[in-house]
């Protein structure tokens, strides 16, 4: 799978607001985004306030899946 | 004097009784065993030391080695590492995606004992094709309980770079040389001769290559004999609660050593001295702490470019993990456990997360070190008593390939330097001096084994004065060597800090800045006793008019870049590699006067500079 050079000049994680709010702090939004653990990749939700983890899923490496 | 801030909390050990509880072993078994791994990974080590033909192997330690635990979900194991042994860490710590994705692809269930199977596509949990990952399973009455596997730097892998580094020169990943996914190079003991092949025909290293294959073998064999071994006299239950037992003591060292980070987010900025272009790029890191959570993010990089300047986001993420650990206090086993609590953002397209076709050779070496600096630079801010200047952050190389005709018959050499050099002062005491980065730590040939080993001269390697960060704790200074070929030579060099210099923290001032220049035919002056004078800038700034270095700031001077592949160097030129100083911590003016008094002595500090940067007279 092949990826075109991005256009923009410097790139920024896509952070997608989701409904409801920190169950552990009450901090109003939590963003939907992807990340590395020290097993692989992950699609979470989770509040960049306090770093608790909603809900997460493994998933592809974006090279792989695209 | 102290080397490491000591952990003021409590330790990562349990009780006996917990032990037996959790784990179902007891605490006397669990810790002979999580030492027998990490034991088991050292003598794989001294395996390929001992046995390899390339000089990155068995001189330079270029290598990662260790063990993998098995997958049961049950125990929450996923061929987790468990053990790695001390080389360089930016391989062994890779291994949890490298191998992970390998075993995936290949099959779990296909493996049989005796089995080898190697790999190197980078954009399969990897970092550069030079680099060889192997994995050989762990059987044990037919039940599978991990693997043993490897990461090797291969001295050279094909396609039109000799060393494989060609910055500028392989714009896509197909330029890179010989990539594999997943294939057996042993199949149930037997070498698979179609694989060994695949070395001795397309790379330039055909015997070096047809030993080290079946070193590795060798070493990853040890290492299934050892833990064969082991489940042998304990038990396969008691090897799985001690890998959990191992795994978990590590996460809960690491989880104590971040909940005295204060909390917060802190943020890193640096640059990479050039593009393909010649443009810098921006890197950036922004760390959130939270309790004993934290996660780095590099939002804000610069987008991957052609020509290798961009990483693998597996490269990336290992070497996050390293600058964490190496800037919390005490010093923890470094295993899965340890990267539990750690997750790392790694924009897609971004300089720490290339993506197809892009060429990541060159740029693994780049943004390997970036990473790893940004996440100390960061955590920097979060507390004076873990705060370092900033250390040089590239992997320098420099490579000479070509003929070597001393013995009368010709035959191909390829040469490849590692630049060692200084570290950033911090809280306890000033920047070590010459020492390899945290995802190296190898060694250095001797000046000796390379003369005889290449045709190429020595003609210096010394300390320069005047370029160490001052600070009340300075920065270590740059080293300059004077490298003489003495055939008709192919070059790459990579360099970083030629156009930005490292930064001191908390006052503290940055160093002086890398660069390489060439006398051209300057062996013959030298070799009268002459000084060597009109030198010509090869990286850095320059006067566009004739070449001779120039201040960054003169009118009309142009910066020439700091990495590049297939430069020619002729017999008799000298070429001279200066990397940079290293950054300063705390205000110069509390600078211990005896401290200040010994660096003058030791020509660290000029008597001049010691009293415009100290206030006082040290000479």
């Amino acid at each position: 799978m092949l990826f075109p050079q991005p256009s923009e000049l410097t790139i920024d994680e896509p952070m997608e607001p989701v409904e409801g709010e920190c169950g552990k702090c009450g901090e109003a939004t939590v963003f939907g985004y992807t990340l590395v653990d020290y097993r692989g990749w992950l699609r979470v939700t989770k509040c960049r306030s306090c770093l608790n983890v909603r809900g997460s899923e493994r998933i592809q490496p974006p090279a792989q899946a695209g | 004097m102290p080397v490491q801030q000591e952990s003021k909390g409590a330790s990562a050990a349990l009780s006996a009784g917990e032990v037996e509880a959790r784990y179902g072993i007891d605490l006397t078994t669990a810790e002979v065993m999580r030492h027998a791994l990490r034991y088991t990974s050292l003598q794989m080590e001294q395996k390929v030391k001992a046995a390899g033909l390339s000089p990155l192997l068995a001189e330079i330690g270029d290598f990662g080695i260790g063990l993998l635990g098995p997958r049961d979900e049950g125990r929450d194991l996923d061929f987790d590492a468990i053990a790695m042994a001390t080389g360089a860490p930016a391989h062994y710590v890779i291994n949890q995606y490298y191998a992970r994705m390998a075993i995936d692809h290949w099959g779990a269930e296909n493996f049989a004992p005796g089995d080898v199977v190697i790999y190197n596509d980078p954009y399969r949990g990897g970092s550069h094709v030079n680099d060889i990952g192997a994995v050989a399973p762990i059987f044990h009455d037919g039940e599978m309980l991990g693997f043993a596997v490897s990461i090797t730097h291969w001295l050279d892998i094909g396609g039109p770079i000799p060393t494989g580094f060609g910055a500028g020169l392989q714009r896509d990943m197909y330029a890179e040389g010989i990539r594999l996914s997943p294939r057996p190079l042993y199949k149930e003991g037997e070498l698979v001769r179609e694989t060994v092949e695949l070395f001795t025909e397309q790379t330039r290293i055909a015997d070096i290559s047809a030993n080290d294959l079946q070193v590795i073998k060798a070493a990853l064999q040890l290492g299934v004999d050892m833990v064969t071994h082991y489940v042998d006299r304990y038990g396969a239950e008691a090897y799985l609660g001690a890998i959990q037992y191992t795994l978990d003591y590590s996460e809960r060292a690491v989880r104590q050593a971040l909940s005295e980070i204060p909390d917060g987010t802190y943020e890193a900025e640096d640059h990479l001295d050039n593009d393909v272009d010649g443009d810098p790029m921006l890197v950036r890191c922004t760390v959130r702490k939270v309790g004993s959570e934290i996660e780095i993010d590099f939002s804000g990089s610069s987008r991957e470019g052609w020509g290798g300047y961009a990483a693998q986001w597996s490269d990336t993420v290992s070497a996050a993990h390293l600058g964490l650990q190496n800037i919390l206090p005490g010093s923890i086993a470094s295993n899965a456990g340890a990267y539990r609590p750690v997750h790392v953002v790694a924009p897609a397209g971004s300089v720490f997360h290339a993506l197809p076709p892009m060429s990541t050779n060159s740029g693994h070496l780049f943004f390997l070190c970036k990473s790893t600096t940004l996440v100390k630079m960061a955590i920097s801010q979060a507390d004076p008593a873990l705060a370092v200047g900033e250390n040089y952050d590239d992997i320098g190389i420099i490579s000479f390939a070509g003929l070597d005709d001393r013995a009368g018959t010709p035959v191909p050499f390829i040469f490849l330097r590692f630049a060692l050099g200084p570290f950033g002062g911090h809280a306890l005491g000033d920047g070590s001096l010459y020492a390899v980065l945290e995802q190296g730590n190898v060694m250095e040939p001797s000046v000796e084994y390379e003369e005889e080993s290449y045709p190429l001269l020595f003609l210096e390697r010394e300390f320069v004065t005047d370029t160490a960060g001052a600070g009340r704790h300075r920065g270590g200074p740059a080293t300059r060597s004077r490298i003489a070929p003495l055939v008709d030579s192919e070059t790459t060099y990579q360099l970083e800090q030629c156009r930005f210099p490292t930064k001191g923290e908390f006052g503290g001032g940055g160093g002086g800045m890398a660069g390489i220049q060439v006398h051209r035919g300057g062996l013959e002056r030298w070799s009268r006793g002459e000084a060597l004078d009109h030198p010509e800038v090869v990286a850095g700034f320059a006067d566009p008019g004739d070449g001779s270095p120039a201040e960054p700031d003169a009118p009309g001077a142009e910066f020439r870049i700091s990495k590049l592949a297939g430069v020619h160097f002729k017999a008799g030129d000298v070429v001279v590699f200066q990397g940079p100083g290293a950054g300063g911590y705390g205000d110069a003016r509390e600078r211990d006067p005896e401290a200040g008094r010994r660096d003058v002595r030791n020509e660290i500090v000029s008597p001049g500079e010691a009293e415009r940067l100290y206030g006082a007279d040290l000479g």
